[in-house]
């Protein structure tokens, strides 16, 4: 127990100091899309949806994402910390039972040691170990081991409560990934290994995950992008091919290093000596080098279709079972795997450190911008924030996924051209969705309900005054070819015949004009609109659209229907080279009670062409 | 077997409590008055990085960006511009990959709309491409410049961005040269 004890001290310093950056590290791209998850909850039924419903690439993690981001959001807000700790605290408890098991399956400590220590080296926990999105890579493996011990238990013991104990951890192993699937195979090969007369009871967790898996088949959307799209042909064995080298933890198909030669040297020198100590350990028919690659291979294959998705974030799983087997081997050769074992801890733990050091450094951008943001927020409370000179990694870092919804109050755009220079990288997003129209910024500059902030070089600085003289020569002949009336933004393309703004729309009276962009090589013209409850006062509402004096559309809106929206075709005579004016009517008004009351047409949001 | 890993879990930890230096940094943020569009500028600096309209990467080594195919800044035109024009200039260099792949490539200049005469390169190295603007060309408070590549690195060939030159400075002298504000 003592020597357990101190092998645990020795694998959780050095595991500690290898990614002491990531206890510290912020949030990151998809955390602030789980992050903004209590956005969508206002009942009993959207917690339930927000827990249980399958998000992208129809994955369901109650416990590793829906749980954990909602539960420590409550708790702490937008502190990072806690959720580091408790994703820390998990993996020192994923290293405590990965040195018991391998204690109890081998009879020695040594080897359970020498097994966290190569597993917590790896590369491939660099990401798990600092990005908070990434916790059900912790998780996960949790879950697994726990249940690894409870199976040992009963193999051993016979004890009942180990078995109820191993079909919970089970079950909740698919709260942290659906790749819990692969237990019972995990499970069979610990059986057939140490117990092979127990193999019957297996069936039961072979049903389920099957249960499981088809169930999940069915409720994932059909996958669309080619990213995540599963191919069952021969590109599986190049992708194998690709993750072995990777599980050197030296090698990556991104990572480009210098000099080229001694690092393809160091993963030589590491892959060679795995692979001949591994000949080795079968050839004297060690039982737990077999249950090590079995591991492996459980633990990797479902991934193995993705051609197009290669991530060593996927071998932080994988790779604790070939560390099974190489510390197996070296406590019994230690002489002969002294020189690959050391290449392997100083090349891997490397590269461990340089990836938790460049998110660390990401994430640390993406927290200077929000918080230089809340804080610029605060010093002009109301205006609408625009950021220019954005890089790509603080736009796809940061700015995708919009943290900004996350803080009320908050109300943040680029500026015309500020995705002009950032990196295009479509399966991910759009920087223009962020975009406000030129004329646009530049009409709430002029009128004071903005201001621009440059974030270059991790400062956050007023530019208000510099780029309104950029804006100008820019965009100030512009308009937008697309208004949205119940934004202040766009109040200068208004003319006449429009109410206050309100929340979120405008009120026209019953006659109403603006002014829009040229509509270039737009198809139509759209319109969304609505009236609410008005106790069948006014019956049937009629909109007339008319662009450049000819009429483009008309709309009828039913006495019980709040909602118009529509598209109609531009007329063909239209110029498409010069500003349009666009004149609305709206037949009958409904006229408000008391003097001086407003005559209502209908409540406007988005006008334009598209 | 249990005294080394006992001494090994000591000096690991007084090791691990050594190594934890890395710090959350404090908020930079800053205020700044009024201020105008510089005449040149070195692309390193991030203060200056509002004036790169479009197809630059992000900074490297505090001092120079990567381009696309297609770049372009916005100059303030000098205030005094000699009779043969003011003298538009770019620093720039040529990666030896580039050359590799790109064995010719012609870089056009359009100043406001209007093009100068254009550039061919055909060697790796460091190059300081000038050209004189006349006046007439630099009318208003804002010149734009655009460049362009005619053949560049693809995404994926070396990169996964479309990659052209390597940016240093760029900008607009007049009689009296404009020196860019040094890298911050």
């Amino acid at each position: 127990m003592k020597q357990t004890a101190a092998g645990f001290g020795l694998a959780s310093a050095l595991c500690l100091w290898l990614y002491w950056p990531g206890l510290i590290t912020w949030f990151a791209m998809d955390d602030f899309a789980w992050l903004g998850l209590r956005l969508s909850i206002y009942t009993w039924d959207d917690l339930a949806a927000a827990l249980f419903s399958p998000k992208a690439q129809g994955t369901i993690r109650p416990l590793s994402e829906r749980l954990y981001f909602l539960g420590l959001e409550w708790l702490f807000g937008l502190d990072a910390l806690p959720f580091r700790l408790v994703a820390f605290a998990v993996q020192l408890l994923n290293i405590w039972m990965v040195i018991r098991l391998v204690r109890k399956m081998t009879g020695s400590a040594a080897v359970g040691t020498v097994t966290a220590i190569f597993w917590i080296v790896n590369s491939a926990l660099a990401l798990a170990m600092s990005w908070t999105s990434a916790f059900n890579q912790i998780l996960w493996p949790c879950f697994l081991l726990a249940g690894c011990h409870a199976r040992w238990s009963w193999l051993t013991t016979g004890n009942r409560r180990a078995r109820w104990a191993e079909w919970a951890f089970f079950l909740l192993g698919f709260g942290a990934l659906e790749l819990q699937v692969v237990y019972p195979a995990i499970a069979a090969a610990m059986t057939l290994l140490y117990r092979r007369e127990r193999w019957r009871e297996l069936a039961p967790f072979f049903l389920v995950a099957a249960g499981y898996a088809g169930l999940n088949r069915m409720m994932a959307p059909v996958q669309t992008s080619p990213v995540y799209t599963l191919y069952w042909d021969t590109s599986v064995t190049t992708t194998i091919g690709a993750y072995l080298r990777m599980a050197t933890g030296i090698w990556r198909p991104d990572l480009i290093r210098e000099p080229v030669e001694w690092w393809l040297a160091a993963e030589w020198v590491a892959g060679l000596g795995f692979a001949i100590g591994l000949l080795y350990i079968l050839w004297r028919r060690e039982r737990f080098a077999v249950f090590g690659l079995v591991w492996f291979l459980a633990t990797l294959g479902p991934i193995l279709p993705l051609k197009n998705h290669l991530s060593d974030y996927y071998l932080t799983v994988p790779v604790l079972g070939l560390a099974m087997a190489a510390g197996a081997v070296a406590v019994r050769r230690p002489i002969g795997a002294i020189l690959p074992a050391a290449v392997y801890i100083l090349a891997s733990g490397l590269t461990a450190r340089q990836t938790v050091d460049y998110n660390f450094a990401r994430a640390e951008q993406g927290r200077i911008l929000f918080a230089g943001l809340q804080e610029a927020s605060t010093l002009h409370p109301g205006k609408l924030i625009l950021l220019t000179a954005v890089s790509s990694d603080q736009y796809w870092g940061t700015m995708n996924d919009n943290p900004f919804r996350l803080v009320e109050g908050l109300r943040v755009y680029l500026a015309p051209g500020g995705d002009e220079n950032i990196e295009k990288h479509p399966a991910l997003g759009d920087p223009a969705r962020f975009v406000l129209p030129g004329a646009a910024a530049l009409a709430s500059l002029e009128s004071g309900q903005a201001m621009v902030y440059s974030p270059a070089g991790g400062k956050l600085r007023n530019v208000t005054a510099l780029w309104m003289e950029l804006a100008r020569q820019r965009w100030g002949e512009q308009l937008s070819t697309e208004v949205d009336a119940g934004s202040a933004a766009m109040a200068g393309h208004l003319d006449k015949g429009w109410h206050e703004l309100e929340n979120g729309y405008r009120w026209s009276s019953g006659r109403a004009s603006l002014r829009l962009g040229a509509s270039g090589a737009a198809k139509e013209f759209t319109v969304d609109a609505f009236r609410p409850a008005e106790g069948g006062k006014r019956g049937k509402v009629i909109l007339r659209v008319l662009l450049n004096g000819v009429e483009a559309g008309r709309w009828e809106s039913a006495a019980d229907n709040s909602a118009l929206a529509g598209a109609v075709r531009l007329p063909p005579g239209l110029e498409r080279t010069k500003p349009v004016s666009v004149e609305l009517f709206i037949e009958p008004v409904l006229q408000e009670a008391g003097d001086g009351g407003r005559q209502l047409g209908l409540a406007f949001g988005k006008i334009g062409f598209r | 077997m249990r005294r080394v890993m006992v001494v090994l879990t000591v000096l690991a930890a007084a090791t691990a409590l050594a190594g934890c230096t890395k710090k959350n940094q404090a908020i930079q943020y800053v205020e700044e008055g009024s201020s105008q569009l510089s005449s040149a500028i070195n692309t390193g600096d991030p203060r200056t990085a509002i004036q790169l309209l479009r197809g630059f990467h992000d900074i490297e080594n505090n001092a120079w960006r990567w381009t696309g195919p297609k770049f372009a800044v916005a100059l303030r035109p000098p205030k005094e511009i000699p009779a043969e024009g003011a003298k538009l200039y770019l620093e720039y260099a040529v990666a030896e990959l580039f050359v590799q792949k790109v064995p010719k490539a012609t870089l056009t200049v359009v100043v406001n709309g209007k093009p100068l005469e254009p550039e061919v390169i055909t060697k790796a190295g460091s190059y300081k491409l000038e050209r004189l603007v006349p006046g007439a060309m630099l009318r208003g408070d804002v010149a734009t410049i655009d460049f362009s590549l005619d053949k560049f690195l693809e995404a994926g060939a070396v990169d996964q961005r479309e990659l052209g030159l390597i940016v240093s400075g760029v900008g607009l002298q007049g009689a009296k040269a404009a020196a860019p504000p040094a890298a911050k």
